[in-house]
């Protein structure tokens, strides 16, 4: 076959578009690839550069914390009474530098019947991380005796909205002292989480209606009343598998005395001690919860010994695949001729797992003269952990 | 005196050994080190409905959950390992690359996998869905239950599980990829299968 010359070079053109144009279409989608990637790239670079914003530097500032909002109806024997009011505002500060220390401030804002602003310093620490399995926590901090009074005061974790009695402030779990404390976690093989707290600190003081002890008093001493320190700790083994948690506490020392009438001093002493035992059980939605704890004052010449013990035990059911969950306790204290029972039964709505609604009725019962203690109560909080 | 003379040198002891024993955590580099985010998935599924709600990892950012974290490993007695997996695997579930889509995805290096279903299940799912897949945190649906959960198409279940879910009524969320960023899609369709032929 023989081709012109004229059509030589028009043949080789076409063979070449021909040849080209699958690549010019391959061309195209690439570039539309390309194109699209560039923007996938463009949206990670955005999406770094704002999460940069929030990287980690050496010191950390956290503001964490709870509130809540209550409402009471009191069955008084005037007939019923009801008010609304705040609880208490606790911010918690968190200052912390690298893995190595950090400071942690509670206060406690609360306002009285009259409008009155008062501010608690609830604990304030420096811990030092020393290593995986131990922390040295140097301050005034919350009593690592017992549970409740560590981790499950705070309104947004009580899953009801008032304290078992002796849990709360005067009771027989202490709540705060001054000084320092050791405490962390390990293992005890593969299915056992092992955790303890030992502390030593200014201790507790014995709040004395002449020579009877009428009242345990722990609010973190600011100086050491007796002269002599308390120590004492929690140690607990937290069952995995079984999802059961079990705490003993023991501490001992002095207590200091102080007058009732003036709030002073009065410079006597006596032995102190406490031991306690909790314990938490979960099973689905079942948490099963409790806690026995005593102060013992020792006798100091006519003045007699004085115990003063506490238990509960919490049963809440949480409902599957609901936010609705519903909770009981009893609990009982007993210090020199006073015994007070309070059982308590509510239903929660748990917004968001630290948004809670609670709605109970708290039933008291005491062989006291004062009738506040025999009054009961409806109950309506509103929770808030952040 | 002799009291204040004893307490005194009872501090400096206690003090002195403890920092003795003490040994150094921090670095010059990233902190605090990265911890295992699928060991982390169980510990913090075992741990921390001990005392309260389960907080879902989106309630704070990353840097928020650090100082959080540390602050409950004083509470809860934690150790520190435990507390780095939990952190890892909270910080892990806050990761929202999945909601970036490759334009034009390989699929073979997208569905590529180097885990069996029992594999991930057991690394990954079983710390909230359990050994029987009935669930062992508030909000974990009953995987038995055979109008339940699984009972939806693999298309819909796959789109869970890449990108995390919230049941209505649920309490807490599904981290996307169950809180483990490192699953890929071949992951997540072995575990799907496993979890179909096991419940």
């Amino acid at each position: 076959m023989r081709i012109s010359r004229h059509l030589l070079p028009k043949t080789i053109l076409s063979l070449a578009l021909a040849s080209t144009y699958p690549s010019l279409l391959f061309a195209n989608n690439t570039n539309q690839e390309i194109e699209a990637l560039w923007q996938t790239v463009e949206q990670l670079q955005q999406k770094i550069a704002e999460a940069d914003e929030w990287k980690a530097p050496n010191t950390l500032i956290h503001l964490a914390g709870y509130a809540d909002i209550n409402y009471a109806n009191v069955d008084t024997i005037n007939g019923s009474e009801s008010s609304f009011s705040t609880g208490t505002f606790a911010p918690i500060f968190h200052y912390q530098v690298m893995d190595r220390v950090m400071l942690g401030a509670e206060l406690a804002f609360t306002l009285d019947e009259n409008g009155a602003t008062a501010t608690e310093m609830e604990y304030f620490t420096i811990d030092y991380f020393m290593n995986d399995y131990a922390t040295l926590a140097m301050g005034k901090f919350i009593s690592p005796l017992g549970q409740f009074r560590q981790n499950i005061h705070p309104s947004w974790i009580n899953k009801l909205p008032s304290a078992p009695q002796g849990f709360g402030h005067g009771g027989a779990a202490p709540i705060a002292d001054i000084g320092v404390q050791v405490r962390g976690g390990f293992k005890i093989g593969s299915s056992i989480n092992a955790n303890y707290a030992t502390y030593m600190g200014n201790g507790v003081a014995a709040e004395m209606d002449g020579n009877i002890v009428e009242e345990a008093h722990s609010p973190g001493f600011n100086a050491d009343v007796d002269g002599g320190k308390n120590f004492g700790g929690r140690f607990g083994m937290y069952m995995i598998d079984s999802k059961l948690d079990l705490g003993l506490s023991w501490a001992t020392g002095q207590a200091g005395e102080i007058d009732n009438s003036s709030g002073l001093q009065t410079g006597a002493k006596r032995d102190w001690d406490f031991i306690g035992t909790d314990f938490t059980w979960r099973l689905g939605g079942v948490d099963v919860r409790g806690e026995y704890v005593k102060q013992t004052y020792g006798a100091r010449g006519v003045s007699a010994k004085a115990d003063f013990d506490a238990v509960y035990i919490q049963v809440a059911y949480r409902f599957p695949s609901t936010k609705w969950e519903v909770v009981a306790r009893t609990s009982t204290s007993n210090s020199p001729g006073i015994t007070k029972d309070r059982v308590t039964a509510g239903v929660n709505y748990i917004f968001t797992s630290s948004v809670i609604a609670k709605l109970a009725y708290e039933g008291n019962d005491a062989n006291t003269t004062d009738i506040k203690d025999d009054e009961d109560k409806i109950l309506v909080q509103m929770a808030y952990g952040f | 005196m002799k009291n204040l003379i004893k307490s005194t040198a009872a501090l400096i002891a206690t003090a002195g050994l403890l920092l003795i024993s003490s040994t150094a955590i921090a670095t010059d580099g990233e902190w605090p080190p990265k911890g295992d985010a699928a060991k982390g998935a169980k510990a913090w599924a075992d741990n921390c409905g001990r005392c309260h709600n389960i907080r879902e990892s989106k309630e704070l950012r990353d840097d928020q959950w650090i100082t959080t974290m540390f602050h409950m490993r004083v509470r809860a007695g934690l150790t520190g390992q435990d507390t780095r997996d939990i952190l890892s695997f909270l910080q892990a579930s806050n990761n929202t690359t999945s909601n970036f889509v490759r334009p034009t995805a390989s699929k073979t290096t997208a569905a590529a996998s180097s885990l069996s279903g029992e594999e991930v299940y057991t690394s990954t799912c079983i710390a909230c869905h359990g050994g029987d897949g009935k669930g062992t945190v508030p909000g974990a649906p009953n995987l038995t239950d055979k109008s339940g959960r699984l009972s939806k198409s693999d298309d819909a279940l796959l789109k869970s599980l890449t990108n995390g879910m919230q049941s209505p009524g649920s309490p807490m969320a599904m981290p996307a990829k169950g809180g483990n960023s490192a699953l890929t899609q071949g992951d997540l369709k072995n575990v799907l299968e496993y979890m179909r032929t096991t419940f």
